[in-house]
């Protein structure tokens, strides 16, 4: 039985925030199609491990059970517990929603173990040369969100393959084609993503920074 | 006859040089390349530096500083042609930094002997300097890891591309299983046991951390020596290459697995971007950090090269 703070490579003390960004980290690296075990764990093994991190997690991430965990060995006597680093709760929360995503783009790869192997050819589906499309990305002083999801669609590139390269939340990518000021983060972050998004399409990045009309409100 | 600990033995701990080794299975992730910036980055410190091109007949090293040819290579000193090992230290142009080039067109030279091996070991301490990083030839051959193991600090380079971690891994593998032949002979004994009554027990070899573990159970004074073996050894990743934002994950990804995989805490020291002027500089047959020294790549060289001077502290 390996150890939950080992597993997590993270001390016994480790603040809640920590064990998150553990917990992040030992799914990404364990994913199935990871490339950081490749050729020392099979699949079935690298899925026991999944479970593993998922049960420490399951444990570390719930406050009375981590408590029950570390008096059980021995990392704190039963009495002073307190002192452990728990951060404010509204932190905390926009943390775990962040969080969510993240797990929730792994976690598939757990579920359909069964057709792993099969390689899937023509998953970009490029479309036909649209001359009309063309000409407006040449041409164009503005990036509209509709317009950014025209032409990443165009390119046959899917939103989840943005996130995966980009490491770019999928709610922001959403946020930024439908322009959903109220989820967007603030402008610099903003400004940062849709650079990055802009590269992954094969638009200019500055050109669409300039161009995003919510950027240029005020 | 393990050649053992010589090249860290105590002794004139002050006035011997810190010596770094660069390895890693495959050819091509930039171990050259990395050893030559680092000796730039470290030299520009202020540090006395010599490059030892170890990449035993694929030698070039001197081409990554920009350098054709040399009067002297290794192969005069191996030979006896030359003395005293400082003199195959030649000037590189870049103060404070000096080489010893591994070119040599014979055909010995790849396959050096034993005692050529203990008289390089023995005598690269007695370099006048205060740094010497060695630049190891890709592959696994006992030759480059016991370079590898007497260094102070063992550094890996990894591109993030699968064969490249697959090498890595091996490489690893190989440096940790040939660190523990220099353990004593009674200790390997039960080592061997534990080893054969697992193949017997029909389990597949496993990690070795498993290893380890099963060996705490079985014989706990011999697991600690193990792990103190282990412990003892200083090694750094570094993720070369870098493409997408994504590719900057590996390195602690790898350091995850490899506490887990093998039972031992490896550093992860950075990263360097892909970055086309290292071919250009290269093309105009001048050193990266010397021709570049504002690029995002020799400020990230510079941090590194800082990281692990803090630790050896000298």
């Amino acid at each position: 039985m390996t150890d939950y703070y080992s597993l997590l490579r993270i001390p016994p003390e480790a603040s809640k925030l920590d064990i998150i960004n553990a917990y992040r980290r030992a799914k990404l690296t364990f994913r199935k199609d990871s490339l950081a075990v490749y050729s020392l764990y099979t699949e079935d093994e690298l899925a026991q491990i999944r479970q593993q991190v998922d049960k420490a997690y399951a444990v570390l991430s719930d406050r009375e059970k981590r408590q029950a965990y570390d008096v059980q060995h021995g990392y704190v006597s039963a009495a002073g517990n307190e002192d452990k680093a728990w951060l404010d709760e509204d932190e905390l929360r926009e943390e775990e929603e962040e969080f969510r995503e993240v797990s929730a783009d792994v976690s598939p790869a757990a579920n359909q173990e069964g057709a792993s192997n099969v390689v899937t050819l023509h998953r970009r589906k490029v479309r036909d040369y649209d001359p009309d499309l063309e000409r407006r990305i040449q041409s164009a002083e503005e990036f509209p969100g509709a317009l950014l999801r025209e032409v990443r669609e165009y390119r046959g590139i899917s939103l989840q393959e943005v996130a995966d390269h980009t490491r770019i939340s999928m709610v922001y990518l959403q946020a930024i084609e439908a322009e959903d000021m109220s989820a967007l983060p603030a402008r610099a972050y903003l400004k940062g993503y849709l650079g990055q998004y802009a590269a992954e399409i094969d638009l200019e990045p500055h050109c669409v920074v300039q161009g995003y009309p919510p950027l240029s409100t005020d | 006859m393990p050649v053992g600990n010589t090249l860290t033995q105590p002794g004139d701990e002050a006035a011997r040089p810190r010596i770094w080794a660069l390895g890693g299975g495959k050819g091509g992730v930039g171990k050259s390349f990395i050893s030559a910036s680092m000796g730039v980055a470290l030299a520009k410190a202020g540090k006395r530096v010599v490059l030892v091109d170890l990449d035993l007949g694929g030698a070039n090293l001197h081409t990554s500083l920009g350098i054709r040819s040399s009067r002297f290579t290794l192969s005069d000193y191996l030979g006896g042609k030359v003395a005293d090992i400082n003199q195959v230290a030649e000037q590189t142009g870049i103060e404070r930094l000096r080489l010893i080039n591994g070119a040599a067109d014979s055909l010995s030279i790849a396959n050096i002997q034993f005692f050529q091996k203990a008289k390089l070991l023995r005598n690269l301490p007695k370099l006048d300097a205060d740094y010497v990083i060695l630049d190891l030839g890709a592959g696994t051959s006992f030759n480059t890891l016991d370079f590898f193991i007497e260094a102070d600090h063992g550094l890996v380079s990894v591109t993030p591309d699968p064969g490249s971690v697959e090498n890595t891994y091996r490489f690893l593998k190989c440096v940790l299983i040939r660190r523990l032949r220099t353990i004593p002979k009674k200790t390997r004994e039960t080592m061997q046991q534990v080893l054969t009554q697992r193949r017997e027990g029909g389990k597949r070899a496993g990690s070795l951390a498993d290893f380890v573990e099963e060996m705490a159970r079985l014989k706990p004074s011999v697991a600690g020596s193990l792990r103190n073996e282990l412990d003892a050894m200083k090694l750094h990743i570094i993720v070369n290459q870098v493409i997408e934002p994504s590719d900057t994950e590996l390195g602690r990804s790898m350091q995850m697995v490899c506490s887990r995989y093998f039972g031992t805490q490896i550093g992860y020291l950075g990263f360097l971007h892909y970055d086309r002027l290292v071919l250009k500089a290269l093309q105009q047959r001048r050193p990266f950090l010397s021709t570049f020294p504002q690029s995002r790549l020799a400020i990230h060289v510079d941090t590194m090269v800082a990281a692990l001077m803090a630790q050896d502290d000298i």
